[in-house]
């Protein structure tokens, strides 16, 4: 196991869910292992906190779930962002920037 | 809608759990061989897998339950930070609380009302299956007479019925006499009723045939008040109306028939010997009946098996009973029927109320919001959706109503006391409004109602700032947007508040035209009283004309009172009897046009103490007694519809309707208003009482009102009426002595009702408008404080800035009047039963109205209007 990978901030778990889900439909281990990689192993999410957080972004109308049948040939659910998500995540994206530029700027500048 | 979904998910939480377990399982089964593939043994892998994700039951509720959770957690901070909110704005809080408060209070205080009065049942087992039975003669329901009503009892197979028949009972022994009104009643009054006593027994079918009809049951009053609630009363003999009456029962407090004024009740002698000479015949029709439809029989039945009656009778009785038919009415109609239009009128009016003070409110809300402006976008900045912020908002305005809806309910408390004492002469029933249940769950349906609906409007109007540069400009295309939504409220507001004013105008002119009728006769300087005269003191009639004539000439014989006069029937006192009578010459069209009117029994002085106008033709006189010829005067109506076209002094007519003997028609007095004063007078016969027959006087003339002109005090008048009578006769009681301005008085009590809450909650809607339109201006002039500015540093003189502001607030009023005289108009003809000698319609009423509300709305206009005049242009530009 690599070593243990930094917290991340509060709210920040929703954003990663809705930008993977940018790219196509996936089920909850497939977003896992996404970000993983795309992180370098970075950003590492607590298996328990992601199923809740997707089951309340699907009942907040953010993401639609469907049962379908995966590569290697059983049943899983599917998640993909709904219009409602997508327009969610332009906005935590740019709020997200804004927050990071600022962060980096204080933390260049101060 | 995801709370749809979410309160779905609770009633589908085992689908919702196999899903969950489901998507688990997936998931250790990917990673397991994930791990497998990394070199694991495929047990390790699989547990490996398993310790990663986690105890499964936990995170099953977890997942469950996370946003459920989410959402109550802020719920419940929404509604803490609406709190502080509020507290922190003390005079926004109190302002909005107390016009909600009014709003909210009159609405449950009519409610109340409403549902004591009309809705909630009548205190009898199955009240909803009781019903009044008439004979109908002419489209009006009279009474029964009791022969008519046997064949009735025996002949029904629908419904069970009493036979009930007010009457006086004089207790004598002990102390004071004592007049107690009673109903004789059948023996299956009390089983249709469904009434238990409290002490002792009721009596049955057996007592009242067999002829022991010399038992009594008192109303709980009855027994507190006479007999000081002694539980042996029992079983004790008391002597009422000079017969011995054995007392077999008490009935519970609530209990009681047509009111309280019934205090006791003895047995309907139909078929036994009948002390009380009542003339059991099928012409005199004077008992109410009280029917029961039987469990699963319908009212066409109960109809049918009428009619069946009628035709028979038709049949047996031609003479009587060729057009006789019967109609049933329930009993809760006939108890509070006559006050719904009102109750309805006073309900939709206090709607009204509400609707112009939820106006204000959601005004006063959106200038809140709109302060607020900055707030709502560091949290929308800060990732608050819209629906987060309008939810905010939202429970901020359920909140402020909830503080107004328990302030409301103290109102209401008030209101329905004050209701419970001075109500109960204008509407049935109100002695026991209150506020129950049914009534507070109306008025928390209703509040919840208008707050969702009158606070998501602001909500969703302040929320509508997304932009950024809201930040930056005070003024901006959202502050337009707010001065027309507030514009239009207050649109709105002046038509609601004139459609009230208008309806509360015409009723209010109605009043007064009601107080102005010509009565026909002259309520003052009047004291009346009543005395009753029992069979068993006054068997003849002779001993009855010469106790009148000994009352009649005591009290005249005293230098205080002017004039004193008698009469068998008071009018506005609700006693009545109507007659046959045979017209000399005149010859009915059909045999239902019979001659029929109204029969008092007077004294020749009567018309001259009531002051009833003689219009031709003389008065009685004291030689019209039984040794003079036979006279009578009528009224106008007779002489319109009996005599028409031919001269009515020297005319002759005769009681019943055989034609004879006859009598001289010496005068024509002028039409009084005798059952109401809104009501057409009918045809009515004056006759010398001494000249009554023998039958008449023993069965309809025991009731004695008599009329003292006076000019003392009424009090002093009183016990000098009180000590003459007691000298002419101890055993009999006085009853009913007040001036004839109270029964006057008391006959427009339900319009003088009407019309004191309508005109009430006509000016409440009058201030709140008023404080509605003075809010708007107010915030339309300090929105415009910059441009009011930059005019007058352009030369603008502070008179024009005053003039635009006026015109500004002018418009609003002007385009609500407009829109409030076309509802007025449309609403008005809901009115149109209420009103006395004024059209719905009436141009002079509308247009007083409309000067009343320009009046108030100038007035509300001034304060703003001078406010503009003194903006600093220097400061302003500045600013």
């Amino acid at each position: 196991m690599p070593a243990k990978s930094p917290a991340l901030p509060y709210g920040t778990l929703d954003l990663l869910v809705l930008r993977t889900l940018a790219n196509g439909a996936n089920h909850g281990y497939g977003i896992l292992l996404h970000i993983h990689e795309i992180s370098n192993n970075l950003l590492r999410i607590e298996e328990g906190s992601l199923y809740p957080a997707l089951h309340r972004l699907e009942s907040s109308g953010l993401l639609k779930g469907t049962w379908e049948t995966s590569d290697t040939n059983r049943r899983a659910k599917y998640y993909s962002l709904t219009a409602q998500g997508r327009r969610q995540l332009a906005e935590e994206q740019r709020k997200w920037e804004q927050v990071a530029e600022g962060v980096t700027r204080v933390l260049r500048f101060a | 809608m995801s709370w749809l979904r979410r309160l779905a998910n609770t009633f589908r939480r085992g689908r919702l759990d196999d899903d969950i377990d489901e998507e688990m399982r997936f998931h250790v089964r990917m990673r397991a061989a994930d791990l497998e593939r990394g070199g694991m043994s495929p047990e390790d892998a699989e547990r490996e897998a398993r310790r990663l994700l986690g105890n499964p039951a936990s995170l099953r509720d977890r997942t469950r339950e996370s946003d459920v959770w989410v959402r109550l957690e802020t719920a419940l901070q929404d509604v803490r930070y609406a709190v502080r909110v509020l507290w922190h704005a003390p005079v926004f809080t109190i302002t909005a609380a107390l016009t909600l408060a009014l709003g909210i209070g009159v609405n449950t205080a009519m409610f109340g009302v409403l549902y004591g009065v009309l809705i909630r049942p009548l205190a009898y087992t199955d009240a909803e299956r009781l019903f009044l039975v008439f004979q109908s003669r002419g489209g009006v329901g009279t009474r029964v007479a009791p022969l008519d009503y046997v064949d009735i009892q025996q002949r029904t197979r629908a419904f069970t019925t009493a036979g009930v028949v007010g009457t006086g009972f004089t207790f004598t022994g002990g102390t004071d006499p004592e007049l107690v009104i009673g109903q004789l009643v059948t023996g299956e009054f009390f089983g249709i009723l469904g009434a238990q006593p409290a002490l002792g027994r009721t009596f049955g079918a057996a007592e009242e045939s067999g002829g022991v009809h010399e038992v009594m049951v008192l109303s709980h009053g009855l027994w507190q008040r006479r007999f000081g609630g002694d539980p042996a009363v029992v079983g004790r003999t008391v002597t009422a109306n000079g017969r011995p009456f054995t007392i077999v029962g008490v009935m519970p407090r609530d209990f009681g028939f047509q009111g309280p004024r019934y205090q006791l009740w003895v047995p309907l002698p139909l078929r036994g010997p009948n002390p009380d000479n009542l003339p059991i015949t099928r012409t005199s029709r004077f008992v109410q009946i009280l029917a029961k439809l039987k469990p699963g029989s319908s009212e066409q039945a109960a109809a049918a098996d009428l009619g069946a009656v009628a035709s028979s009778l038709a049949v047996d009785y031609p003479d009587v009973h060729a057009d006789t038919s019967f109609v049933m009415s329930s009993l809760i109609e006939e108890t509070v029927g006559s006050v719904r239009p009102t109750l309805r009128l006073l309900f939709a009016a206090v709607v009204l109320v509400l609707l112009i003070a939820c106006g204000n409110v959601t005004s006063l809300l959106l200038a809140r919001f709109t302060v607020r402006g900055p707030e709502v976008l560091i949290r929308s900045a800060l990732g608050a959706t819209r629906g987060r912020l309008i939810r905010q908002f939202a429970i901020e305005t359920v909140v402020l109503y909830a503080v107004g809806t328990v302030a409301g309910i103290v109102l209401a408390t008030w209101l329905l006391s004050l209701v419970r004492t001075l109500g109960t002469t204008a509407i049935p029933r109100a002695t026991d409004v209150g506020l129950v249940a049914p009534v507070l769950l109306f008025t928390c349906g209703t509040s919840l109602l208008a707050a969702l609906v009158f606070g998501l409007a602001p909500a969703w109007q302040a929320t509508r700032t997304n932009s950024a540069s809201a930040l930056r400009s005070r003024t901006s295309t959202t502050g337009h947007s707010h001065q027309r939504f507030r514009s239009a409220i207050v649109v709105a507001q002046v038509a609601v508040a004139l459609c009230l004013v208008a309806g509360a105008s015409l009723v209010a002119r109605s009043l007064l035209n009601l107080q102005r009728v010509e009565k026909g006769f002259d309520p003052e300087g009047r004291l009346t009283f009543n005395v009753v005269m029992p069979a068993a003191r006054f068997p003849s009639a002779a001993s009855m004309h010469a106790f009148h004539r000994r009352v009649l000439d005591t009290l005249a014989a005293q230098r205080e009172f002017a004039n004193v006069g008698a009469t068998t029937h008071l009018p506005l006192s609700g006693q009545d009897l109507e007659n046959s009578f045979a017209v000399d010459g005149y010859v009915p069209a059909s045999p239902d046009q019979q001659p029929v009117a109204a029969l008092r029994g007077v004294s020749a002085d009567y018309t001259t103490a009531m002051g009833i106008p003689i219009r031709t033709g003389r008065p009685l006189a004291d030689a019209d007694n039984e040794r003079g010829a036979p006279v009578a005067l009528v009224n106008e109506a007779f002489a319109r519809r009996y005599f028409a076209g031919r001269e009515t002094v020297g005319g002759r007519i005769s009681v019943g309707a055989s034609g004879g003997p006859w009598r001289t028609v010496v005068g024509v007095v002028a039409d009084v208003k005798h059952s109401g004063l809104a009501v057409e007078t009918r045809p009515e016969v004056l006759i010398p009482y001494t000249q009554l027959d023998e039958g008449f006087v023993t069965a309809w003339g025991r009731g004695m009102t008599v009329v003292v002109r006076t000019d003392i005090d009424f009090a002093a008048a009183g016990g000098m009426i009180r000590q003459h009578i007691r000298q002419a006769d101890p055993y009999i009681p006085i009853i009913e002595l007040r001036p004839m301005r109270e029964l006057v008085t008391n006959a427009v009590a339900e319009p003088r009702f009407r019309t004191f809450l309508l005109v009430s909650f006509a000016i409440a809607s009058l201030c709140l408008a008023a404080v509605g339109i003075f809010g708007v201006l107010s915030y339309i002039v300090s929105e415009r404080t910059r441009e009011i500015g930059i005019r007058m540093a352009l030369g603008a003189m502070p008179r024009a800035i005053f003039l635009a502001v006026l015109a500004q607030g002018a418009r609003l009023v002007l385009l609500g009047s407009v829109i409030g005289i076309a509802g007025g108009a449309l609403l008005s003809r809901w009115l149109r039963g209420l009103l006395f000698q004024v059209s719905p319609a009436d141009p002079l009423t509308l247009a007083t109205a409309a000067g009343i509300l320009a009046a108030i709305a100038l007035i509300a206009t001034l304060v703003p209007a001078r406010r503009a005049t003194q903006v600093n242009p220097v400061a302003a530009l500045r600013a």
